[in-house]
């Protein structure tokens, strides 16, 4: 499916993104040819000249502010965007590192070595970094590191493409490895054999959708779709491959810092910007293009605009953790 | 709904009829579900096809003598355990193609367990299809052809050796699953959930339609 993957480059004397590379700072192809006129290149550069004066006034009141002395005040800033240069030691605030033995190591069966080497050349294989032998290589080190460490999971399909942008934005293999094995340990059931945490946080979307846009759930319902068929991605993923790279970025941002809630404030924000479209459809194909859609539309593009509107969404940690035990208890009869 | 049923009766088995179907893949992982799909919808091969998560839904439209079958695809994810979330796919599905890798002896029994499940779990009427896939490194085999037929003849499956890479059988394993869906005009509002629609305009459009 395509999506805006093409990361803006933002070095602070760059004005405007050098549309003519072909590939961005993290290696993915641009989503136009070089010569066409596309309504695709004009959208995006729309909204970069909105994005990137927030991007400017950010860094520099990170730079004049230091935001990290004080949790609320870092929180705040985290939820307008970190900057590029500061992305990877913010994502790396609270992870322990292996060296200090914090995680154990098992052993990791021929099985699952099979299984990670398959899905190597198939983790983003036109982007520019990720398609040579030794970063392919790293990706598998990477990997086998979430296998040998969190044997409950050991590999499951879709810890690729979050390994992959993890190596992309930390760009240092050691501690990219900390990052994804620390991020996966607190979601163990999600990636586990039966993937219990994914339908459990499917069941908590179907509430949170029911209370914060109905129209979307008495669809579904009238359709006969679960929401997993739709979104489930979204979720195994961390919305990777589903939004704009930018976007993503700034999602993990907050939920890297605060915690799952953010998946599903993003969510929520998305359904309730697409509530009509996706509640007027009448039959599963046009419900599956308009969500295939929300990839591409104006709401997941502006993402300082989504970010801030998910903010305001009643949806805490508090909130998720309710609902998930008491999917728990349905999931389990 | 009236307009719907008086649609179908004023022509029944007429030209302009275009039928809906629920087709889903399942197989198991890297033996080129995805491939075969976009293939057969938009005549594309990606020597690396990105892993599928979830499932993926595409549309493709194949014309017979006296129908339009419009295939709606749930191309599902391949891992083991994504196989909890399989039921939904194939639940009211009245069509499945099992793939498995004809140079992987281990895709071969795990088609075997999906066609025993489909067998248990899916609409009695399912109509399936066992495709070997990777016909082109036939050099590489390890399920012979005369294995995979016999065993599609004993559970009555149709089945080809297929390559998304060469587009070998591609259309035509979709094509025979076509022609074995019911589209008479007796199930055209029956338990199997077909959905008989008077579209001349669609059929205009199709490209696919000769």
């Amino acid at each position: 499916m395509y999506v805006f993957n093409f990361y803006p480059t933002h070095h602070k004397t760059h004005k405007s993104i050098d549309f003519k590379r072909d590939v961005d700072d993290l290696g993915f192809l641009r989503p136009w040819s070089p010569q066409e006129e596309s309504g695709c290149k004009k959208q995006y550069e729309t909204w970069y000249a909105s994005y990137l004066p927030i991007v400017v006034r950010r860094r520099c009141r990170w730079e004049k502010e230091n935001p990290r002395r004080n949790s609320h005040l870092l929180q705040r800033f985290i939820r307008k965007g970190i900057p590029h240069t500061f992305r990877k030691e913010l994502w790396l605030r609270s992870c322990p590192s292996r060296k200090d033995g914090v995680w154990q190591r098992h052993e990791v069966s021929d099985e699952i070595i099979k299984q990670i080497e398959l899905d190597l050349p198939r983790t983003f294989p036109d982007n520019k970094f990720l398609k040579t032998d030794s970063t392919r290589k790293t990706l598998g080190r990477a990997l086998y590191a979430v296998a040998e460490h969190i044997p409950s999971v050991g590999y499951c399909q879709g810890l690729n493409f979050v390994a992959g942008i993890i190596l992309l934005v930390v760009n240092d293999e050691a501690r990219a490895i900390d990052l994804l094995v620390h991020l996966v340990s607190q979601r163990k059931d999600y990636y586990g054999e039966n993937m219990i945490g994914l339908r459990k946080d499917m069941y908590v979307l179907h509430s949170l959708l029911r209370e914060h846009c109905p129209q979307i759930v008495v669809t579904l319902e009238r359709l006969d779709v679960g929401l997993d068929m739709l979104v489930g991605k979204w979720f195994v993923c961390w919305f990777v491959e589903s939004l704009p790279m930018e976007t993503v970025l700034r999602l993990w941002d907050c939920m890297i810092y605060e915690g799952d809630e953010w998946l599903f404030k993003v969510a929520v924000s998305l359904f309730r910007s697409n509530m009509i479209s996706i509640s007027s459809c009448e039959t599963i194909e046009q419900l599956m293009s308009e969500i295939q859609n929300i990839g591409t539309s104006k709401a997941a593009l502006y993402c300082h605009q989504l970010i801030l509107k998910s903010a305001a969404l009643p949806i805490t940690n508090k909130s998720i953790e309710k609902l998930r035990d008491e999917a728990e208890k349905v999931i389990q009869e | 709904m009236a307009a719907r049923n008086a649609g179908g009766a004023a022509r029944p088995g007429g030209p302009n009829r275009t039928c809906q179907f629920k087709l889903v893949l399942l197989g198991e992982s890297a033996v080129g579900k995805s491939s075969l799909v976009l293939r057969f919808v938009k005549g594309q091969f990606h020597e690396y096809q990105e892993s599928t998560i979830g499932a993926a839904f595409l549309t493709q439209t194949v014309c017979l003598d006296d129908a339009t079958i419009k295939f709606e695809i749930w191309d599902t994810a391949g891992q083991e355990r994504y196989h909890s979330l399989a039921p939904m796919y194939y639940r009211g599905a009245q069509a499945a193609i099992v793939v498995y890798d004809i140079t992987n002896q281990e895709s071969f029994q795990k088609a075997k367990n999906w066609v025993k499940e489909l067998q248990r779990q899916a609409s009695p009427n399912i109509v399936m299809a066992l495709a070997g896939n990777k016909a082109d490194v036939a050099n590489k085999r390890t399920v012979e052809y005369e294995e995979a037929n016999a065993y599609a003849e004993d559970n009555a499956l149709l089945f080809m050796e297929t390559s998304a890479k060469t587009s070998m059988n591609v259309n035509d394993i979709f094509m025979a699953i076509a022609k074995k869906l019911p589209i008479g005009p007796a199930q055209g509002e029956g338990p199997t959930g077909t959905v008989d629609m008077n579209q001349p305009q669609q059929q205009q459009k199709g490209s696919c339609c000769k």
